[in-house]
């Protein structure tokens, strides 16, 4: 019956096609029914294709190979009737290949060991590697209300920037079921209005990383805790030496924001706004930073100049590893790639400093942590298996990418395994020193973290960009910072 | 005369100077390709390179682990395959604009030029949604499907077939010919130069296409080359030669496809102009 009537809806079309193209008083009759055969061709075509769809969907599957959200539909349906027995399967999303993934299938592996009733895909959304191709198809997906379970952040502004947007889920009632005080567990709790919308799986603090060699070279010995931006621009001169392509600078600033003011980043509750969320875009350690970033490129002549880094794409990595910069501000994610002996070679040992502070008097300790961050999709069926994983993540010791998160990770178990045999490149006590020094804290504050917060750190960067390249006052730089910032409401 | 003479050599160093100056940043790459990755951003530019890693490039680029071959030919199925389909449609489309006579031409005209005014990247969602629900996703035939047809070449050829006399039209039809004849066998040959503006420029953006692929592609296998020369920045932390080797071989396609027509381009403006 059902195909009968099918059957005769499709005469019904046909014959409409047909009179339509009687009817419409177009050419002569040998086009009318050329017209007539082309379109009734093109519905037949259409109908064929759209059954095609119907049957092949489930084998044919160029889309359920490839997008495995509709699995996991497909798999909350199956849950619904399905006995408890049946595992639920939550999807994670990163941008992360070649060792990155490795180590994540390989800590996945445990945790489903572990936890027999979640299953967990990991949707490496580009190969790449590249986090901002994975951010803009990650908006789209979610922009497309596509079910996303986990998505992991590079740094807490994009992730804040999404939870704005109430495309992420907040996690306090799960830390409260779980009864964890997330503040005691984390370095970072990325906070709008009061809730917690991400799990910091991975932690970067910054330091200071130097080339050994040339520090026993020069007579000097590593800093240590407590010193200044002072004392750093004395060091840089003293290890600065040759002339042309052969000169080594004693140090070297990349062209990230951190790097255009770091005294804002470490002893700032956040480097861009403050508690009332306007623009600090004047306050005095700007100032402070913008000079000494010129004195030291073009007084010291002790720092490679910003012209030169950003014409010939300069690296912090290649520089140091090069030997033609002695010291570098960076984070612990560097201790990968100075291990990494095929893409990297070098023959000196690197030793750690803390980042410096800006004056004597400041608190020492204060550190500027950056990290990696999973937050679970509103769409998420599984939120609270989601947070599971996030929760293993973040705590588990087996596999060790970078510092962890979590505060209450066993140092010497970390170091151990972050260094493994790589102890001729990397010097562990000083490392040890500046990571696990009772000291660290951070006084960001993720609350204020704003969706604009992206945009003024490329108004910094813009900012420093002006200062050093055309030579506009410390003044005049703050004030375009400013302005910029303002616009950005 | 002398002074002609002297406005025409001014004149040629000019344009030889501007043409320098377009041309070097090929130079560049053609230089950068030549390299050892370490010499490739060296300061002050060194043009001729002091030690040639051409084939050595030419190796990592083609015979690497990369799936470069693959990656070429992706490409270039889907930007031949785009380009002939916009050729078909946007003609057909700017014939019945132009020629054709029927009701509710201009609101259709309107709508479709108002579509031209939505930026691509806005209509980016709603299209994955569509895609999605096709089952396209992570295939070609969704990129294919969404670039047969273009709104701006279609405008092109509306108003280079506006530009041909009616009597054409009359002439055809007093011969007992259809529409569709007088389409294919009278308008199409007369609109060969716009035909082949519309053939670079669609090849062109096609073989450029970064956002495309990027969002609708998931399987490496299907990646086109915008995607898969990235590929040379993540596996060999921004080997500059490589990537300016892959580059190189990739406006290959490129060069050719202008250059074979390009003369029917200035053939479409000299007849035009001398006709007209």
């Amino acid at each position: 019956m059902h195909t009968y009537s099918k059957k005769m809806h499709t005469c019904k079309k046909i014959d409409s096609l047909y009179w339509f193209c009687n009817h419409l008083a177009i050419g002569g009759y040998e086009m009318r029914q050329r017209l007539w055969v082309m379109l009734s061709t093109l519905l037949v075509f259409s109908m064929l294709a759209a059954c095609g769809n119907n049957n092949g969907a489930a084998s044919q599957s160029p889309a359920s190979e490839s997008s495995p959200s509709e699995k996991a539909s497909a798999s909350a349906s199956n849950d619904s009737s399905a006995p408890a027995a049946d595992p639920v399967t939550i999807k994670y999303h990163s941008w992360l290949n070649n060792k990155g993934e490795e180590d994540l299938r390989l800590i996945i592996a445990n945790f489903e060991r572990d936890h027999p009733e979640i299953k967990v895909e990991y949707v490496p959304l580009v190969t790449n590697g590249d986090s901002t191709d994975y951010l803009k198809k990650l908006d789209v997906m979610m922009a497309a209300s596509e079910e996303v379970d986990i998505a992991s952040f590079p740094n807490v502004d994009f992730l804040l920037e999404r939870a704005a947007r109430g495309v992420l889920a907040p996690l306090d009632e799960f830390y409260k079921e779980e009864g964890v005080d997330p503040a005691a567990e984390y370095y970072i709790n990325p906070m709008i209005n009061g809730q917690i919308y991400g799990v910091q799986d991975l932690a970067s603090l910054w330091l200071v990383a130097l080339n050994e060699s040339v520090l026993k070279e020069a007579g000097e010995s590593v800093p240590q805790w407590g010193w200044t931006w002072d004392d750093y621009r004395d060091l840089a001169k003293r290890l600065t030496k040759g002339e042309g392509e052969q000169k080594r600078y004693g140090a070297f600033f990349h062209t990230w924001g951190e790097y255009d003011n770091l005294i804002a980043y470490t002893e700032r509750p956040h480097p861009f706004v403050n508690a009332d969320k306007q623009p600090i875009f004047d306050d005095p350690s700007y100032a402070q930073f913008f000079n000494l970033r010129r004195a030291m490129e073009q007084e010291d002549k002790s720092a490679a100049p910003l012209s030169d880094t950003l014409g010939a794409k300069l690296h912090y990595r290649t520089e140091f590893v090069n030997g033609k910069a002695a010291m570098v501000p960076t984070a612990t994610f560097f201790l990968g790639q100075l291990m990494d002996r095929e893409n990297n070679p070098h023959d000196f040992k690197t030793v750690f400093a803390p980042l410096p502070q800006s004056s004597k008097d400041a608190e020492t300790g204060l550190s500027y942590i950056g990290g990696n961050f999973g937050a679970v999709g509103s769409s998420s069926k599984h939120k609270k298996e989601s947070y599971q994983f996030l929760r293993y993540l973040s705590t588990q010791m087996d596999v060790i990418r970078d510092m962890p998160g979590w505060k209450k990770a066993d140092a010497k178990l970390v170091i151990d395994k972050l260094i493994g045999d790589n102890k001729d490149l990397i010097d562990v006590d000083s490392l040890v020193n500046v990571m696990y020094d009772a000291r660290v804290k951070t006084i960001y504050d993720a609350s204020l973290s704003t969706p604009t917060s992206s945009q003024m750190k490329k108004v910094l960067e813009d900012g420093m960009s002006k200062f050093l390249l055309d030579n506009l006052s410390v003044e005049e730089a703050q004030q375009y910072m400013m302005d910029e910032a303002k616009k950005l409401k | 005369m002398q002074r002609k003479l002297l406005t025409n050599a001014v004149l040629t160093a000019l344009m030889g100077l501007f043409s320098l100056l377009f041309f070097a940043p090929l130079l560049w790459m053609f230089s950068a390709a030549s390299k050892l990755d370490k010499d490739v951003m060296t300061y002050p530019v060194r043009w001729i390179p002091e030690k040639w890693n051409l084939i050595q490039n030419f190796k990592t680029v083609w015979m690497g682990k990369v799936p470069f071959d693959l990656f070429y030919w992706n490409s270039l199925k889907l930007s031949m395959l785009m380009t002939l389909c916009t050729l078909l449609f946007s003609s057909m489309a700017g014939f019945s604009f132009a020629k054709l006579r029927f009701p509710g031409k201009a609101m259709a005209f309107a709508a479709l030029m108002s579509f031209f005014l939505i930026p691509n990247e806005a209509t980016l969602v709603p299209r994955y949604i569509m895609i999605k629900w096709l089952g396209l996703y992570n295939t070609h035939e969704s990129l294919i499907l969404m670039g047969a047809f273009s709104i701006p070449l279609t405008f092109l050829m509306r108003q280079y077939m506006l530009g041909i006399s009616h009597e054409f039209m009359e002439a055809a039809k007093i011969d007992g010919a259809g529409y569709f004849r007088t389409y294919w066998q009278l308008m199409l040959p007369l609109c060969k130069p716009i035909l082949a503006t519309v053939g670079i420029l669609k090849f062109l953006w096609t073989w450029n296409d970064y956002q495309g692929p990027l969002i609708f592609l998931y399987n490496p296998k299907l990646f086109t080359i915008t995607l898969g020369i990235q590929s040379f920045r993540d596996q060999y932390s921004d080997n500059y030669a490589a990537l300016m080797m892959a580059s190189l071989s990739a406006i290959v396609p490129l060069l050719l496809v202008f250059i074979v027509l390009q003369k029917q381009v200035v053939k479409g403006i000299t007849v035009g102009g001398v006709k007209g």
